[in-house]
Order: structure tokens, then C-alpha cells, then sequence
């Protein structure tokens, strides 16, 4: 768990300086794309949550051949 | 495929769509200057968001409220584009030391346009002969449509509240079915309940982790901060340690039995010690908080939603349940693989 | 044996357990007063809210400083004997009892040493002691329940740590907004309500405490 927050962490961080380099391209439309931020945000999280769920299953069959 | 897997799917494809498409109301994003005297005449130009001046010309008229029911018309209204009008007004006296006026503008496209308290009217000594007229109420009214408010500030970060706020309460919805699971482990002592109740806390905790990033995002760009003291995101801070707490425990824990008789006891315990920090705190009277719904109901109410945002929210927070319910009952036969594998050897 | 009868029999073997390493309570003293006296060093005086806050902090970290000694000690045979023939809730509430005593003799050797080095800006004795007295009684109901489950992992100082402080920060929470009303720095409003809320979280805690608690030592 300890790991996967910090996968996380390294996730949303990109993101965040991003967001802070563009800040003025966030604004614009009256920030309509800090809406499109948390969804992207949303979107890897889960992705990054099944990823996990992919590993578990991949040692799973790696013991099962064994 | 279950049926809710493919209704939890849709509800969301529907909520992207909607959410991202159905346009915001006319409203006024921004006026200058923001102060004035009494008994003057006002020159104030009038930045609009999605407003058509232009096409609207015709029927052009703004307002600014004085009183309740009492204001002053634009004299002199010029249009320089769709989103920008300059008008003139003459402001009269008024009653007390000074007055916040609401600025309506109108027209037959966008219908009313407004900004409350858009500017500050300072008493200025003399009386004078500029009269107030009443503002005809009849004639102002909201675009009809579907169409999610205008708030200034928040712009089209409203929008926001189809996945962040959505994704708190999905997060509870799963919070609940993880205790109840882990209650019925305790009672049967059956591992199926374990593997639910673990599954389903442990995608809670990735919900509850994304709305406290979403949050941040939002908060950047409407209250200016990646983080507050706001009593609400504290105290959904703490929760959350509380339920990283939980994963460690269940990792640091070899025996299956042991790891699931553990885990569902400190989850059951852990929400009861959460029972202040999430129903009692954010009510109490004295505290601030910059989520809607201070100092009584936490939740959304009253003002600060409308149907067609309902209309919208309502199936985020269904199909991000269902979604995340979904991902549940797939780690949750993973885990009864590993147990019967287990059992095998 | 009736469960009354049950509890006095476990407080009295807790009691003489802890009697027979009085090095364990020399150790926690030291700990206060190390930690105290690095503060008065920085400090030298401090304002009232300071006050109140370092004290809270030594506190949290002094209770589950002793807690954790008292229940490491418990893994010999005759604790195991004793799980098999007591009550479980006659265990719960003999260990919340026993904490309860212990963390409030900390709290006072705390107080103590801090009014010594760093003068007491306290002017309402009377809230400040019913407040550490009703948020130790919460303090040891969280302890009890949380270091019992600490104690079946295979890190279990680490664990009950990071089981137990989450858990007790809304009643510190509370504690040290009554603790700034009794040196004058926040106005007293509501603090009846704080009293209510901190009655309320002890009668939660204890009832879903002693409901669980079984659970515990069913297998």
C-alpha cells in the first residue's frame, strides 16, 4: 500500500507541475481544462489501481506453472 | 456481463458527455470599477461569459439593484462585442452608509445575466433629485434549458462536481458495503466476506485518495491553494490516514484467518472513531468551512445545487459506485483464487 | 467468578506484573522529562497556546509510550491461561481500567514537570482536569482495542502506533480546544457542547469496544 501511494504520488506529480507551468492555459475557458486535470487525475488513478489488480493476477499464473 | 456492470458503464460515459458539453448560463464573469459614490453617474463596463450582446442588441437593458425591490436603469448601453458592454448608469441616493448592487443585465437570447453584490455604492452626503425606479421582475428571468448555473469564481469548475464530489460519495456507498462485508466475516467467520469487504474498502481508499487529489486541482484554481485548513478536507485527511492504516495492518498480517478477523475488527472500529470526525465536526456552528453547506448540513443543499446539475450528479455517483463495485468483485475473486489455492496446497 | 469479581482479579495481576519492573516506569518518566526539558531549552518561556500544545503532543506520545510497554509485557504463558478462562469483556474492561490509572498518573507526572520548567499558564484548574480526564478515559478505550489487535502482528510497536494516533486525533482535537479555554486564550463558547461531544465519543468508543472485543478472542 505504502508502495502504491507513492506510485500515485509519482502519477500526480507531472500533472501538478504541468498545471503550475501552464497555469494561464488552465484558466483559459474559464478553467474548464482544471475540470479535464481531475478527470485525467481520475482516469490514472483507476488505471493505475487495475494495473495493480493485472500484477496480482500475473503472479497468480507465474505459481500456478510452478 | 451483469447488467450493472454495463448500466455503471454507461452512467459514466453519459456523465463525461454531459458533464463536459451542456453549456454553463450566461452569466456576468467581471465588471469595473467595483466601487462608487452615490448620487453619480457610473460608467461600468460589463465583461459577460457566454452572453451574446451583440445579437441580443435590441433588447438590451441592465439594472442595478439598490434595494430589495428598487434600482436604477442603464441610461446608455454600448455594445463593443458579444461579451462586453459599456453602460452609464445614474445612480440616486441611497438609505444607509453604502449598498452592494446586484447588476442585472438582460436580453432576449441570453434572458438574465447576473451578478450579486457586483458593486459597492457608497453614500456620498447630498440629496438629490435622481430617481429610483422599480425593477421589473417579470421581465427578468433565467435561460430556460438545459443548462448548469453560472457562478462566479467558479466558472466552469462546476463542472468538477460530477468527479470529485461524486467520487466522496461513491467512496462512502463502497466504505459501507466494505463494513458490512467485514461485520458478516465476523459473524460467519466465511473468507468470501473477507475478500468483499477487503476488495471494497481498498478501492474506497483509491477513491478517497482521487478526491483528495481532484479536490487539491480544484481548490488551486478557485480558492487559490493546493491545500486549506478547511475543516472538510482535514478532517477527509484523517479518514483517509485511518484507512492506509487498514491496508498496512492487512498487509503486515501472514495468516488469512487471523489477517481477516484483524482487519474487519479495526475497519468496524476505526469507522466508529470516524463518526465524529465526519458528522460531528464539519456540523458544529462555530466553524468555517469553504465547502457548501457550513456550520449544518455537510452535503450538498439548498442553493448550491440545481436540477440540471442533479441531473448529472445523480448518475456520477451511481456509476461510479457501480464502476467501483465492478473492480471490487474482480479483486474480490482474485483473492478467493489465492484462498483456494492456498487451501490446495 | 462473576465479572466484577474477574476484573479486580486481571487489574490486580496487571497491577503486579507492573510492580515487579518498576525499571519500566523509571524509563517513561526519564522520557517525559528528557522531552520536557529540551523544550524549556528552546523555549525558555512560552506563550499559553505554545503551552498547550506541547503539552498535548507529550501527551499523546507519552501514552502510547506506555501503553505499548504494559501490553509487550503480557506475552508470557499465565496471560494465555488467563484468556482462557475469563471473560473477554472482563479482559476489555480490566485493560481500559488499567490503562485509564496508568495514563493518568503519565498525565500528571507531565503536568507536573511542565508547570516545574515551563510555568503553567492554566487559570482553570478544574476544565483542564476534567478534560484530561475524560480524554484519557477515551485515550485508554482506543488503546485497549487497538493495541490487542496490534499485539497478533509481527510488528506491533509500529502497528499500534499507526493503528492508534489516527484514531485519537479528533479527541485531542477537541482536548485542545478546551485546554485553550482554560488558559484564556479562546473564549469559552460551547464548551459544553466539547463536553458533550468528548462524553459522546468515550460512550461510542466503549460500546463498539466492548461489542468487538469479543470477536477478538473467539478462535
Amino acid at each position: 500500500m505504502k508502495k502504491s501511494f507513492l506510485l500515485i504520488l509519482t502519477l500526480i506529480i507531472p500533472i501538478l507541475l504541468m498545471a503550475q507551468a501552464s497555469q494561464d492555459f488552465l484558466r483559459s475557458t474559464g478553467k474548464i481544462y482544471s475540470v479535464v486535470a481531475a478527470l485525467v487525475i481520475m482516469f490514472l488513478g483507476i488505471v493505475f489501481y487495475v494495473w495493480r489488480l493485472d500484477k496480482k493476477v500475473k503472479q497468480m499464473e507465474d505459481d500456478w506453472d510452478d | 456481463m451483469s447488467w450493472w456492470k454495463l448500466l455503471g458503464v454507461l452512467l459514466l460515459t453519459y456523465v463525461i458527455i454531459a458533464g463536459f458539453t451542456v453549456p454553463l448560463k450566461p452569466g456576468i464573469a467581471l465588471v469595473s470599477p467595483q466601487s462608487t459614490a452615490s448620487n453619480s453617474t457610473l460608467k461600468l463596463s460589463i465583461e459577460g461569459y457566454n452572453t451574446h450582446f451583440e445579437s441580443g442588441k435590441q433588447s438590451l437593458e441592465a439594472w442595478l439593484r439598490l434595494d430589495s425591490i428598487h434600482g436604477v436603469q442603464a441610461s446608455t448601453i454600448t455594445v463593443k462585442n458579444e461579451n462586453l458592454i459599456e453602460a452609464t448608469f445614474a445612480v440616486g441616493s441611497i438609505e444607509n452608509e453604502f449598498a452592494d448592487a446586484t447588476l442585472y443585465v438582460n436580453n432576449n437570447i441570453d434572458k438574465t445575466a447576473f451578478l450579486p453584490s457586483a458593486i459597492r455604492i457608497t453614500k456620498n452626503g447630498d440629496e438629490s433629485n435622481f430617481s429610483k425606479q422599480l425593477i421589473p421582475f417579470d421581465r427578468l428571468s433565467s435561460k430556460p434549458g438545459f443548462l448548469f448555473p453560472y457562478r462566479e469564481i467558479l466558472n466552469e469548475t462546476i463542472r468538477n462536481t460530477f468527479f470529485h464530489v461524486a467520487l466522496w460519495m461513491a467512496m462512502f456507498a463502497l466504505l459501507i458495503v466494505g463494513l458490512y462485508n467485514g461485520f458478516q466475516y465476523l459473524r460467519t467467520k466465511d473468507i468470501i466476506y473477507d475478500s468483499r469487504a477487503s476488495s471494497f474498502n481498498m478501492i474506497a481508499i483509491v477513491y478517497g485518495l482521487l478526491g483528495l487529489a481532484t479536490g487539491s486541482i480544484w481548490a488551486r484554481y478557485t480558492w487559490g491553494t493546493w491545500w486549506t485548513t478547511d475543516i472538510k478536507l482535514n478532517m477527509a485527511a484523517i479518514s483517509m490516514l485511518i484507512y492506509v492504516a487498514y491496508a498496512i495492518l492487512r498487509a503486515s498480517v501472514d495468516d488469512i484467518d487471523k489477517r481477516a478477523r484483524l482487519s474487519a475488527l479495526y475497519s468496524l472500529f476505526a469507522f466508529a472513531a470516524m463518526i465524529p470526525l465526519l458528522f460531528v465536526f464539519p456540523r458544529m456552528a462555530n466553524v468555517i468551512s469553504l465547502h457548501p453547506g457550513n456550520g449544518g448540513n455537510p452535503a450538498l443543499g439548498g442553493e448550491d445545487m440545481d436540477n440540471t446539475l442533479r441531473m448529472v450528479f445523480y448518475p456520477a455517483v451511481i456509476g461510479l459506485f457501480l464502476f467501483g463495485r465492478w473492480i471490487a468483485t474482480i479483486r474480490t475473486r482474485i483473492e478467493t483464487l489465492f484462498y483456494k489455492k492456498s487451501q490446495l496446497e | 467468578m462473576n465479572p466484577a469479581k474477574q476484573i479486580l482479579h486481571l487489574l490486580q495481576h496487571q497491577f503486579k506484573l507492573e510492580s515487579k519492573s518498576p525499571h519500566v516506569l523509571a524509563a517513561n518518566v526519564l522520557y517525559v522529562v528528557t522531552i520536557i526539558f529540551i523544550i524549556y531549552r528552546i523555549f525558555n518561556e512560552i506563550s499559553p497556546p505554545a503551552w498547550v500544545a506541547v503539552f498535548w503532543i507529550v501527551f499523546m506520545f507519552t501514552t502510547i509510550n506506555v501503553t505499548i510497554h504494559s501490553y509487550s509485557k503480557e506475552q508470557g504463558k499465565s496471560i494465555l491461561f488467563y484468556y482462557s478462562i475469563m471473560h473477554p469483556l472482563a479482559l476489555y474492561i480490566s485493560r481500559t481500567i488499567f490503562n485509564f490509572i496508568v495514563i493518568c498518573i503519565s498525565t500528571l507526572v507531565v503536568y507536573l514537570f511542565m508547570t516545574i520548567f515551563l510555568e503553567s499558564p492554566v487559570t482553570e484548574h478544574n476544565m483542564l482536569l476534567s478534560t484530561v480526564a475524560l480524554s484519557s478515559l477515551a485515550v485508554s478505550i482506543i488503546f485497549s482495542f487497538t493495541s490487542a489487535i496490534a499485539v497478533h502482528t509481527q510488528i506491533k510497536h509500529t502497528m499500534m502506533t499507526l493503528l492508534s494516533l489516527p484514531l485519537i486525533i479528533p479527541v485531542v482535537l477537541i482536548a485542545v480546544k478546551l485546554s485553550l479555554v482554560s488558559v484564556g486564550t479562546l473564549i469559552d463558547d460551547g464548551s459544553a457542547t466539547d463536553y458533550n461531544i468528548l462524553i459522546g465519543i468515550n460512550l461510542i468508543m466503549l460500546g463498539i469496544g466492548s461489542f468487538l472485543f469479543p470477536y477478538l478472542w473467539r478462535s
